[in-house]
């Protein structure tokens, strides 16, 4: 076990840029990182963190190009100077995307790649390979093939491999982002056994979305924005600041709700997990309200059903059962979340949907806005419903943004002044009227994601069915986009965003869909959902973190969101004077 | 299960050592390429069946295998009544290779028809695509990607071979996922799926789906190269982890097959053994 002391990582006066006379990724970075930490360089998409990052093992610039200045040392090495193998020694990346970052065809072989390429005697090799298995819980997977393990294991495969560099700087970029929950709470585990064991100094990057997962096992942020560090310190002192909201970046719930009741209750701590908060709520306030009045007012869902669907089956050819006899009925004009695990039926569901797979039993039915999806060619189908998918640049292929949109219409046999007209509006709605005529694909991530909405936006469907919208958004661009599509809702269409994004979906959705294992387990509205604490469990799905902390303190109501849960403390302190605050 | 897939089982041919089914595997194409005698041929469709049956190979693999013969045919039988020419043919007797059932001659394109000749050529050439599909089938079914690149690796070929097909291999199944998803996306923005008689309108079809499919493709290589940077890939000093032992059954195997490939080649060019 180390503890905090050696420096392990200087940046001195570190400026880069990856064109030459293009504006620096990063400016002025200075930075010192002691061995045994755990830091967490925080910031929103294209703040420059995953750059810093591969700047430690000198893949930025040697294989990326562009313009270094000042110095980077790792583990006393200068990275100038160093080779990538030789740093690949003292530093261990981890990506966002484990499915790019495994090459072999076997665990082990994977996890052995890296200490082998270093030329490791055999029994070193087989000893790390132990460890590294061990760590991660990966040892009963042996010789299985990477491809048929889930999002999560796989993160944690890439981790074992950085493990297996012994490495004395462990970085995460984004580790939990393109998890799903029972992932996120696979590899979280890991990273917090990791950081209990104090072998290895690790640094995380995060941009929001799963802040409130990593927040109580930093010993430190640092907020990194358009290239600058502007702000370093312990987690509590940035949370509790306004820095992360002004620069777009999402706070823990517990910080929101412990911030707000540090307006009744001046010596109330920043609280980072739910157990913490519940723990100061039930020291502080005796006695709780009911949190009934408090809640928002929802849509009733008592609405006609704009999708019905009765005993879904889909198998695939190999032989999955993917759908186990799906039957629901999603009400009209309505913001809908489909949540679940990967590989609980939502994709497969949705390509039902939009009749591109189609049921593979004989007693389906699928009735989408008065059309028989099964009986009804896709052509036919789109004019009704339409499917985004979650990764934009599988989409997009024109020159322009412009043409980009336009290419579905054109498709519909639509006239040119309706293509023409269709296409402004969907510019107008989506705020790309700067980019009408750039070339799509160098658009940053945000952007494009937009793009490919807007040019199925255009094509006007009744139901609009939304992929992951906002994996790989920071919070503003989240907050943005839900407003957009909520704008869309309110124009009596329908949207169903499929998600893990859970935090967001409560916030907004009227009604949500939870799936496991191919059935549908829950239909309501989120408040009913949420409730239903034990079901959920079932499907590995853990509510906003406001809900588990009225879970923790036994209240009757379902709390989903920030702003419903600081109404209800202050309906309880203000209503319960002294019975309320002590 | 998809037709030349890999899969998992316990069988003979299975648990033999890679390194065995490569042999096996090389020495019955070498003899298969080269014969054109149907009785050598079909001797090696009777050896290629009985692997075949040894290696468990779902019976539903038939039919793709029967479906490409009867495919292939045509072209087997334009091939075939090219060559009726007797002097073609060097061992079975020049009165019997020349003896024509049916021949016309069809001026700048010669004599074409059918004869004793190009009928041995024919069954000679359908027997080679039923032992090939047949040796492939059993291959592919019980030689996992994995078993092949630890084989590559044991046998030390140069570095950026082996670890290409092991990238090739890990990446082709998520290359198909994303070549699907693609194809899925453009449906909903109204592609279809032209006919190919109507080239012009193939080739316009084309680039919504192979623009982002190579976008993807390029994409990704550069951050696979990128990730096996970041784990010291081409420092030039790799350990290699295989076991070097070859079990005893594995290496008479081996030395068996390499022996018969080797005798079969000898034979072929000294005593013209195969040809017809």
């Amino acid at each position: 076990m180390l503890s905090p002391g050696e420096e392990v990582v200087r940046f001195d006066d570190v400026t880069f840029s990856y064109m030459m006379g293009e504006k620096p990724v990063l400016s002025n970075i200075n930075l010192s990182i002691k061995e045994g930490t755990i830091t967490a360089i925080i910031g929103p998409t294209g703040a420059g963190k995953s750059t810093l990052l591969k700047l430690l093992n000198g893949i930025v610039p040697k294989v990326t190009g562009g313009k270094l200045e000042g110095r980077v040392i790792v583990n006393g090495l200068d990275t100038k100077t160093n080779s990538i193998p030789e740093l690949a020694r003292h530093v261990a990346i981890v990506l966002e995307d484990p499915s790019v970052q495994i090459f072999m065809l076997s665990v082990e072989d994977e996890v052995a790649f890296g200490p082998s390429n270093l030329g490791l005697p055999k029994e070193e090799i087989m000893k790390r390979l132990k460890f590294a298995l061990e760590s991660t819980g990966l040892m009963k997977f042996g010789m299985r093939n990477p491809n048929e393990l889930s999002g999560g294991e796989q993160q944690l495969l890439a981790i074992a491999g950085a493990l297996a560099m012994k490495p004395k700087i462990l970085a995460l970029d984004e580790p939990l982002s393109m998890l799903d929950p029972i992932g996120k709470r696979q590899v979280l585990q890991v990273i917090k056994e990791l950081v209990n064991r104090r072998e290895t100094t690790m640094i995380i990057t995060e941009s929001g979305a799963d802040i409130s997962m990593i927040s109580d096992i930093i010993d430190r942020a640092i907020i990194l924005h358009n290239g600058k560090i502007i702000a370093d310190g312990d987690p509590r002192t940035i949370f509790s600041s306004n820095i992360l909201t002004q620069i777009g970046v999402r706070r823990p719930q517990v910080v929101e709700v412990s911030l707000e009741l540090r307006k009744y209750y001046q010596n109330f701590p920043i609280c980072l997990s739910v157990k913490e908060l519940a723990n100061n709520l039930r020291n502080v306030v005796k006695h709780f309200g009911t949190s009934g009045s408090s809640q928002r007012a929802v849509k009733s869902t008592k609405r006609k059903s704009i999708i019905s669907v009765e005993n879904l089956h889909f198998v695939y050819p190999g032989g999955v059962h993917a759908l186990r006899g799906v039957s629901l009925d999603v009400p009209e004009n309505t913001l809908v979340g489909l949540i679940g695990q990967n590989g609980s039926g939502k994709t497969t569901l949705a390509l039902n949907l939009v009749g591109l797979l189609k049921p593979t039993n004989n007693d389906a039915k699928i009735i989408v806005d008065g059309v028989d999806v099964i009986k009804s060619d896709v052509h036919e189908v789109i004019k009704h419903i339409n499917y985004v998918f979650q990764n934009p640049d599988h989409q997009i292929f024109n020159d322009t943004v412009e043409e980009e949109i336009a290419y579905g219409l054109k498709n519909l046999g639509l006239r040119d002044d309706e293509v023409r007209e269709r296409m402004d509006d969907a510019i107008e709605f989506f705020e790309l009227e700067a980019y009408r005529k750039a070339y799509p694909l160098t658009l940053p991530r945000h952007l494009r994601k937009r793009v490919a909405i807007a040019s199925i936006y255009a094509m006007k469907p009744k139901i609009l069915i939304i992929d992951e919208p906002t994996t790989g958004l920071d919070t503003r661009e989240t907050r943005r986009l839900i407003n957009k599509i909520l704008e869309y809702v309110k124009h009596g269409n329908t949207v169903i965003i499929i998600t893990h994004d859970i935090e967001t979906i409560a916030e907004y959705a009227d009604y949500l869909i939870v799936m496991n294992n191919g059935k549908v387990l829950l239909t309501g509205r989120p408040e009913e959902v949420f409730s239903e604490y034990s079901t959920l469990k079932e499907a590995d799905i853990l509510p906003p973190q406001v809900t588990q902390v009225c879970r923790e303190l036994n209240l009757g109501s379902t709390i989903i969101s920030v702003s419903h849960m600081i109404n209800f403390i202050r309906k309880s302190c203000t209503e319960g004077g002294s019975h309320g605050l002590s | 299960m998809a037709f030349l897939e890999y899969r998992k089982r316990d069988t003979l041919i299975h648990n033999l050592h890679p390194i065995s089914k490569v042999t096996i595997f090389l020495a019955l194409i070498v003899i298969v390429g080269l014969y054109w005698d149907f009785k050598y041929l079909l001797l090696t469709c009777i050896v290629s069946a009985i692997l075949y049956f040894l290696a468990k190979v779902p019976r539903s693999w038939l039919k793709p295998i029967i479906t490409i013969l009867l495919v292939s045919l045509p072209l087997q039988l334009w091939l075939a009544v090219l060559q009726t020419n007797p002097e073609l043919y060097v061992v079975y007797p020049r009165e019997v290779v020349a003896t024509e059932v049916f021949v016309i001659n069809l001026g700048f394109l010669g004599r074409v028809g059918i004869t004793y000749g190009n009928m041995l050529w024919l069954l000679g050439w359908v027997l080679k695509w039923i032992a090939i599909l047949f040796v492939v089938s059993v291959f592919t079914y019980s030689t996992s990607p994995l078993e092949i690149a630890h084989l590559m690796l044991l046998l030390r070929l140069p570095q950026l071979l082996t670890y290409t097909y092991i990238v090739a291999m890990r990446f082709i199944p998520y290359l198909q996922r994303v070549y699907r998803e693609i194809m899925s996306i453009q449906r909903l923005r109204g592609w279809k799926r032209p006919s190919k008689i109507n080239v012009k309108k193939w080739f316009e079809s084309l680039p919504p789906i192979m623009k982002p499919f190579l976008s993807r493709t390029f994409l990704l290589s550069e951050e696979v190269s990128t990730a096996a940077q970041m784990r010291a890939f081409g420092s030039g000093k790799i350990t290699p982890l295989i076991e070097h032992r070859i079990p005893l059954r594995d290496l008479i195997i081996s030395a068996l097959s390499m022996i018969a490939m080797v005798l079969a080649i000898i034979a072929l060019v000294i005593y013209k053994v195969g040809l017809i």
